[in-house]
């Protein structure tokens, strides 16, 4: 499977079950012990990972079934966080924003365990998934360090410890993601520096994420991010993205979003399959990992499926249609 | 020197209490309650913000954009033609919109702020400020499915705002102010947002206000200080260097400079209130100057929103002392 074009993947978050939501509301009560939730994360996470075998997807995730918000998740796990008072993420949504009250440490492996977990569930590479640096500093407030780049960067060498354990433990794929990144153009640079110390010294692929947003202000800025792929939201923008891709080149492994994870609309094969050959104008199949734009954690159970299926079965068209490359590096 | 915030106000605290407006408006989604007894509690918090910033100090207070669900569809997806689309991320805040989707010509039927504005002017006892996102900003958000270009889009949207600000100017509000920080994101669209402006501004009565935030507004101030308004609002957390390039260009015009961060818990020392305070009134002059914080609160937890807001009024106590 090594040489397969166009793999199929997912970008990180799956939908969470309503046992899971409810098991999390009652472990935050105190009503759940740890070892009751965790039994049924596990039991989430199988059930995320045998739908994306039953789909026949290429990548897997592990769905992050144990996860609330992603800076959140990371800031718990080390040390020099704490929790704000709420403050509001849209509409009627409030959450408990990280603070940085002190010099931020990883005293030990955050995700080792759970990817060691889900990798026992399939013989397909399970991604190792990171919340990047400059997104963790972004997303929370900082009281400790004295400016937004040595927060990023005390970060970045945390990260890096947990990127080398993820390596050392088989990962061979790490996502590392940086969905703020599109929303502050001027810090382009010190994202990319942040992005130097996660990697230094790793052999795993990297991928990044970022999101949509002021996408023509950090491209092709981006592209001296160290790392080995770049995925972007494609669908949602109806691939205006790929006109930036004319002046120049895309010169990284994409991960090429067909699917709008924003809307409940299910993308049909037809559709996705004419997205995939417009990118295949600028990026050549071996380098394209094609997945839904984002995490589909706001999408329903039936809607995820869906749209993963159809992804799946238009990659396979388009496979069929250009054939598989010789197995030049088999 | 007038003290005040510049616009949103933390609906919620930490307290059941304080997060009635919250459970109000889950249970009217749930629909165990009806819009009375929703309205009802957004009163009862409006005026539990408003007095907050009353025993805080400030010489103009806000509604704290209690009702509003984000700073860009409150007013915009109750415009014909406007409807409520999906998240949409709003500047580098990791908070969202509700993206305005735009199906055909923008215009307005009636007020939705000039109601709100109504309410605190008879609940405050000091001059009330009322904010109203402008046309530029709210067209860069929007999912336009019309016009298919930005300028008929924004000169649509202030020739409807325009509208909107003179049934609020006629509430008995101090001052109107227009929140525009998309603009420093994109200079390069200076002509139009200036065109757009005057026609949102047109026969306006009263004290007028712009705001801008989330950006470098160095290399528009002297543009900003042009446009028809009575007093415009620096961000001086994102870009401290403003003030400095504020020196010999107010001629005469208010101009407000932040002193508190509105978007970091960390509390800044009275010290460095007092000092910005003093550089702003060197440079500005103390007749002319308004204190704020960089943007409006909602970004910070309530408890530590108000503490920003005490920060400033006793720095600037020392600072005129
Ligand atoms: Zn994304």
């Amino acid at each position: 499977m090594a040489n397969q074009i166009l793999q199929t993947t997912s970008v990180g978050s799956f939908p969470k079950p309503d046992y899971i939501t409810k098991a999390r509301t009652k472990a935050r009560r105190g009503d759940m012990d740890t070892a009751e939730l965790k039994e049924l994360e596990q039991q989430a996470t199988r059930e995320v990972i045998q739908l994306q075998e039953d789909l026949d997807i290429d990548v897997i995730v592990d769905g992050e079934m144990y996860r609330g918000d992603m800076a959140e998740y990371f800031a718990q796990q080390m040390r020099g966080f704490e929790s704000s008072g709420l403050v509001r993420s849209y509409g009627n949504r409030y959450y408990h924003k990280p603070i940085v009250v002190d010099a931020i440490e990883r005293p030990n492996a955050i995700t080792v365990e759970w990817w060691k977990y889900a990798q026992s569930l399939t013989n397909k590479p399970v991604k190792g998934m990171l919340t990047g640096p400059y997104t963790m500093m972004d997303w929370s407030f900082i009281e400790y360090y004295p400016n937004r780049r040595e927060c990023t960067l005390a970060l970045a060498r945390a990260i890096h410890d947990e990127v080398v354990d993820l390596e050392k433990a088989g990962a061979t794929i790490i996502q590392v993601d940086e969905p703020a990144l599109s929303a502050r153009a001027d810090e382009v640079e010190l994202a990319i520096e942040a992005m130097g110390i996660v990697t230094q010294g790793v052999s795993a692929k990297i991928v990044t994420h970022i999101c949509y947003g002021t996408f023509d202000k950090i491209y092709p800025r981006m592209l001296d991010l160290p790392l080995d792929q770049i995925d972007l939201e494609f669908a949602n923008s109806h691939y205006r993205l790929l006109d930036h891709f004319e002046k120049n080149p895309f010169t990284k492994e994409v991960g090429y979003g067909v699917v709008d994870i924003h809307s409940h609309r299910i993308e049909s094969v037809d559709e996705i399959v004419a997205g995939i050959k417009k990118g295949l104008e600028y990026i050549p199949a071996e380098k394209m990992y094609v997945d839904p734009d984002c995490g589909l954690k706001t999408r329903t159970w039936e809607e995820s499926k869906a749209k993963l299926a159809n992804i799946v079965t238009a990659v396979k068209i388009v496979r069929a249609e250009i054939g598989q490359p010789s197995a030049r590096n088999a | 020197m007038i003290l005040a915030g510049l616009g949103s106000y933390p609906r919620v605290g930490d307290t059941t209490e304080l997060q009635r407006l919250r459970r109000g408006i889950h249970r009217f989604d749930r629909k165990e309650i009806d819009r009375d007894d929703l309205n009802a509690i957004a009163d009862d918090v409006t005026a539990e913000v408003i007095r907050e910033q009353v025993r805080a100090g400030l010489d103009w207070v806000t509604d704290g954009c209690i009702r509003w669900e984000d700073m860009v569809s409150h007013v915009a997806n109750k415009l014909p033609n406007v409807r409520r689309g999906g998240l949409l991320r709003y500047f580098d805040s990791n908070t969202y919109v509700r993206q305005p989707v735009v199906t055909g010509p923008v215009g307005w039927e009636q007020p939705v702020v000039a109601a709100e504005s109504a309410f605190a002017v008879a609940e405050s006892p000091k001059p009330v400020k009322a904010v109203v996102t402008g046309p530029y900003t709210v067209a860069k958000y929007c999912d336009d499915q019309h016009y298919g270009s930005l300028e008929p889009l924004v000169m649509d949207l202030a020739a409807a705002l325009n509208k909107e600000l003179k049934a609020i100017a006629a509430t008995g509000v101090s001052c109107v102010q227009i929140d525009e920080p998309s603009i420093l994101q994109e200079p390069g669209d200076w002509a139009l947002f200036e065109r757009a402006i005057t026609r949102l501004m047109d026969g306006v009565p009263g004290t007028t206000a712009i705001a801008t935030y989330f950006g470098d507004a160095v290399p528009l101030v002297s543009q900003l200080l042009g446009l028809p308004f009575n007093l415009v609002y620096f961000d001086c957390s994102y870009a401290p260097l403003v003030v400095d390039a504020l020196r010999g260009k107010t001629d005469g015009k208010h101009v407000g400079v932040s002193v508190v961060d509105a978007r970091n818990t960390k509390l800044e020392s009275l010290e460095d209130v007092q000092g910005n305070i003093q550089m702003a009134q060197d440079i500005v002059g103390s007749h002319a100057l308004h204190i704020t914080p960089s943007a409006g609160l909602e970004f910070l937890p309530r408890t530590r929103a108000y503490e920003k807001l005490e920060r400033m009024v006793a720095g600037a106590t020392v600072a005129t002392r």
